[in-house]
């Protein structure tokens, strides 16, 4: 099959028929196509947006009934006194350091795992793969206290002897932080799907090049489905950035909270300060959507098959 | 995910004639299967370690009573007894269900077709990329706190608007006939943006000559969709759908919001009722049985879609 | 092979002697305690549900215990801060890997199912006449006669009213009986056309477990028996509370639509309801929102028979299996003392527990408060039974199907005295 390029020509014929010029027609889709995702982004974005205008209002404005959209006075400074609620800057600082552990270790191993459970099939690798699976439909809840007591009980840590015991093992420490979800089932499972129907020509070939397995893995297959690899990079960076109930229980001393644990301040057994929980909020949110933005250059058409023939 | 050539024998090599095809050919096995093993190590032991023991420790807790206060005491199958005729855990099984059922699959075709939309030279793709995306990352609280306002039955947006076209106004979340749908619409529209992003990475892995192929061939444009895309998709489409029903089935914390699991346990969910057990009761040995007939759910409707399915991948 | 099936097994080892060794420390009944009037020393954590965020930590750690500790320098207290709604994981996991902090807060009726499982340690009677407490504040407290944790903060749920609606419909004093209420609330429904733009009354702003618990003790029922074995609510006064709501709303004065929504100001705020149940707390919220409401907004205490209020609040309490009673002892009583219990008040606007702080400036700044304390002599409390926390979140769903019509009102209580006798049957 030759590789014949033919964006150029327009294979349509029945346009034709239709009397209009194929031009005006595509323009047409075209228009229509913008004005339907221009709806759907509104219908998206709107509680972002609202989020974002509630932190700039004052009470009087969010006690307004009828709510209204704008406030009526742009309270800039709640994010200032947002801010100095609580040490939102080492919270985050501890928010980018797990998560950037999370994410970096996720990748790596996860990958690894997806392409062998996907492309090098050895026996008990489908019973493997399904464990993975099977590993996501245990709600977080109910693995919460024990894996709580593995981090407690962690022998030889925090003053543990060999049998775990006499010491508080990985509490307070930033393993318990960065340890247990370093490595998510959902990416193995989202790299494999990925890594599944890549040509085994590839494979193949470069294996006869003497190329190792995990050579071929890194070199040769993983570079084919760089979306994955970003869709894995955010959705790790923003799960393991919003955690809240794992740090909250891990840790004792304030220094190591992360910024979720910090916005519940905002939220009292009796009221809730919403001005500043949204300004919080959105100052959290926004390296999601600046990562975002980033990633978006690497979500391309990877694959060219120009080099197999 | 891609089929570029007719499908070839891959145990023949290429080119080299083999001197004793046999051997090589088992030991070259034998050697890939052993990378294999390495290289799925490091993630099965992670999860052996961290998903493996709480969940057998689940599994041994469900059969107690525990509650974290005193001795766990063996009390056999009374928990599941207690779980399957309780009318509330009963209740909430059937919500997940239906909630479950309307969300995933309706998710996931607007999720396509956004993503079919975004897969095209548009300006400003990006931007409509992260607009999509934007409700996954925007907090459960703001999200909440909207589709409240959205919802509410005096100054509400959904009131004024069915207002306009004279249809009277519904108490939609302190309905017990409209609260289940009404968290049905929010669960959908929270839904979107993540597999939106799955389908676009996948389709943005699709090979470009297929299609030019095939449109030389004068299909159209649908049938290049149905005949192409969508098998090329099978291994995205399970997955998504995989994930979804398991999100679906751990919805929580945004109907803890809205509705609290009401009016009258209306749309409470099983993930909750476990949750309120182990941390609200502290029945912990009852939640681990919950959360084991909610597991046994999950892998009864996962396998049953890989054998409808026949497996999910072309090739292997 | 080999390697895997060895690191296989070495980890079900270790994870099973974990949960085991996790299980195995949990304090056994008979606690080891040791003698609570040694030297005050040692290390102590303190889960505290309180003082948060920055000015928080700095009220807590900067002032409070730094007092503390110029009394008690051998002591050293980490703060442990958690919300409140993380306050049940955070003690369940505690509970569970055996590090239960030294100190804790807790919640009103929490106290009966932690002492009966010897979870904290009681209290020497002496504490409770140290200072003022109205006996009823005391109530959570106790267990089995003892007393088991002191109480700092009281959040109560009063009455609010619309004064310049009253006005409006010629109405003079607040209702003193559920006739008066009903009969009040229909004259101050406004109806337009025929939506209701303003009800007369709102139950329905504050969790329905706690507005009907209100009711029943203004009806003189009961939610238990004092041993906490037996219910009580199951009697005419419980069903007569709940059928009290389910006739205002065929009065067409109450809506369950109708109810203050999160992140919206409360009904009464706008204009939407005349008498709303409330928080203590709402005169904060006035302050910051609608500030020209504050003279039009007034407070009773409602009962049928015998007026009730009740409190909710949280308690400071001192763990069984802490390995420095002592010093967890001077703690506790040192976190009960009008100082704490005051800036502790202040952050949150919540009601001091100690009578005697009524004469404090913050008191008399806030009339809502103030209110509460001078009523303190009807409040009542829910729990009173061991089994509460199986109970108390089935309370709110199980009621709610007779307001949405699914059952009578007779029915849903009939409903929860089973659940409730099921939970104190597996005690």
């Amino acid at each position: 099959m030759a590789g014949i390029d033919l964006a150029a020509t327009s294979p349509r014929t029945t346009l034709d028929v239709v009397g209009r010029s194929p031009a005006s027609r595509r323009r047409l889709s075209r228009a229509a196509l913008y004005v339907a995702l221009g709806v759907i982004a509104v219908v998206m974005v709107v509680p972002f947006v609202w989020m974002v205008l509630t932190s700039l209002k004052t009470p009087a404005d969010i006690a307004a009934s009828p709510p209204t959209f704008l406030p009526t006075e742009w309270a800039w400074g709640n994010y200032a006194d947002a801010l100095a609620a609580a040490p939102f800057l080492t919270y985050a600082r501890n928010s980018l350091i797990i998560a950037v552990s999370h994410t970096t270790i996720n990748l790596v191993v996860a990958s690894m795992a997806g392409y062998a459970l996907a492309r090098l099939r050895f026996r008990g690798s489908e019973l493997v793969f399904l464990g993975f699976v099977a590993a996501l439909m245990i709600p977080t809840y109910t693995k919460i206290i024990p894996e709580f007591l593995i981090v407690r009980f962690m022998p030889l840590f925090g003053g543990n002897d060999i049998l775990g015991q006499g010491g508080t093992g990985w509490l307070d420490t930033w393993w318990a932080l960065i340890v247990p979800g370093a490595v998510t089932p959902f990416a193995v499972f989202l790299f494999r799907q990925f890594y599944l129907d890549l040509p085994v020509e590839l494979e193949e070939a470069a294996r006869l090049d003497g190329v190792s397995e995990i050579g071929i893995w890194a070199r040769i297959m993983t570079p084919l489905v760089k979306p994955a690899f970003i869709t894995v990079a955010l959705l790790t960076f923003e799960s393991s950035w919003n955690n809240f109930l794992w740090p909250l229980l891990v840790t004792r001393t304030d220094s190591m909270r992360v910024i979720q644990v910090g916005l519940s301040v905002f939220r009292t057994e009796n009221d809730t300060q919403w001005a500043f929980l949204m300004a919080g909020t959105t100052l959290a949110t926004l390296p999601m959507v600046a990562l975002f933005l980033l990633g978006q250059k690497y979500f391309v058409r990877g694959f060219a098959n120009a080099g197999i023939k | 995910m891609a089929v570029v050539s007719a499908p070839r024998d891959v145990s023949a090599p290429p080119a080299v004639p083999p001197r004793s095809p046999a051997p090589r050919r088992r030991r070259a096995g034998a050697a890939r299967r052993r990378a294999g093993m390495l290289m799925v190590a490091p993630a099965f032991l992670h999860a052996l370690i961290w998903i493996g023991i709480p969940v057998i420790a689940a599994f041994v807790l469900s059969f107690t009573n525990y509650d974290v206060l005193t001795q766990p005491r063996f009390n056999g199958i009374q928990n599941y007894v207690d779980a399957l005729t309780d009318p509330v855990f009963r209740r909430g099984m059937l919500n997940t269900l239906v909630y479950a059922f309307f969300t995933v699959p309706v998710a996931m075709g607007i999720a396509l077709l956004i993503a079919l939309m975004l897969d095209t030279q548009l300006r400003a793709r990006a931007l409509f990329r992260t607009a999509v995306f934007i409700p996954q990352v925007t907090a459960t609280i703001a999200v909440a706190l909207v589709w409240l306002w959205i919802y509410d039955p005096r100054n509400g947006l959904l009131n004024a608007v069915l207002g306009f076209f004279g249809i009277p106004a519904q108490n939609w979340l302190s309905s017990t006939t409209w609260a289940m749908p009404s968290v049905i619409a929010v669960g959908i529209w929270q839904g979107i943006g993540l597999k939106m992003l799955i389908y676009l990475a996948a389709l943005q892995s699709l090979p470009k000559d297929v299609y030019e192929a095939a449109s030389v061939d004068g299909a159209s444009k649908t049938r290049q969709f149905f005949s192409i895309t969508l098998p090329l998709l099978k291994p995205a489409t399970f997955f998504v759908f995989v994930t979804s029903v398991i999100s679906a089935f751990q919805a929580f914390d945004l109907i803890y919001i809205l509705t609290d699991g009401g009016p009258a346990n209306t749309t409470t969910m099983m993930t909750y009722e476990i949750y309120k057990s182990a941390f609200r009761e502290f029945r912990v040995g009852y939640a681990c049985a919950q959360s084991i007939i909610l597991f046994v759910f999950l892998l009864l409707l996962t396998l049953a879609n890989r054998r409808l399915n026949g497996g999910d991948s072309g090739r292997h | 092979m080999e390697f895997s099936r060895r690191s296989f097994l070495t980890a079900m080892g270790l994870g099973t002697a974990a949960a085991v060794a996790g299980c195995a420390t949990t304090s056994p009944s008979g606690s080891s305690a040791a003698d609570p009037t040694g030297p005050v020393e040692g290390d102590i954590t303190f889960l505290c549900a309180l003082f948060e965020g920055s000015t928080g930590k700095e009220t807590l750690e900067g002032n409070l215990i730094k007092k503390f500790n110029e009394k008690y320098p051998d002591v050293n207290v980490t703060v442990d801060y958690t919300d409140y709604g993380s306050l049940n994981e955070k003690i369940t996991t505690g509970l569970a890997s055996g590090l239960m902090p030294d100190v804790v807060t807790l919640g009103v009726g929490w106290i009966p199912p932690f002492a009966f499982k010897n979870a904290i340690a009681p209290l020497p009677e002496s504490l409770a006449t140290r200072y003022t407490y109205e006996e009823r504040v005391l109530e959570p407290s106790r267990y089995d006669g003892k007393l088991y944790a002191l109480p700092m903060v009281l959040d109560t749920r009063i009455v609010a009213y619309r004064k310049d609606f009253f006005e409006e419909a010629g109405l003079t004093g607040t209702p003193k009986n559920w006739d008066e209420l009903r009969d009040y609330a229909k004259q101050l429904t406004v109806k337009d056309g025929g939506k209701t733009t303003r009800v007369g009354f709102d139950p329905f702003s504050i969790d329905l477990r706690q507005c009907w618990e209100t009711f029943l003790f203004g009806n003189s029922g009961e939610l238990f028996s004092p041993d906490g074995r037996e219910v009580l609510f199951d009697s005419p006064e419980g069903v007569a509370s709940l059928q009290l709501f389910l006739d205002m709303m065929a009065d067409g004065s109450a809506d369950f639509a109708l109810k203050t929504e999160a992140g919206q100001p409360t009904t009464l705020q706008q204009g939407t309801s005349a008498i709303m149940m409330t928080n203590n707390s709402l005169y904060v919220q006035l302050q910051q929102q609608t500030p020209e409401l504050t003279d039009k907004i007034g407070t009773f205490v409602l009962g049928n028979t015998d007026p009730a209020m009740l409190q909710g609040g949280t308690m400071v309490s001192q763990s069984a299996t802490t390995k420095y009673p002592a010093a967890a002892r001077a703690f506790v009583e040192y976190m009960g003392s009008p100082d704490a219990v005051l800036v502790a008040s202040e952050q949150r606007g919540s009601v001091p527990a100690i009578s005697d702080l009524k004469d404090s400036d913050y008191v008399k700044g806030n009339p809502m408060v103030a209110f509460a304390i001078d009523n303190l002599g009807k409040a009542r409390s829910e729990g009173g039974t061991p089994a509460w926390m199986e109970i108390r979140e089935k309370i709110k769903p199980t009621l709610e199907t007779a307001i949405v019509g699914q059952q009578s009102a007779q029915a849903a209580i009939d409903q929860l005295a089973g659940i409730a006798n099921d939970a104190i049957s597996r005690l």
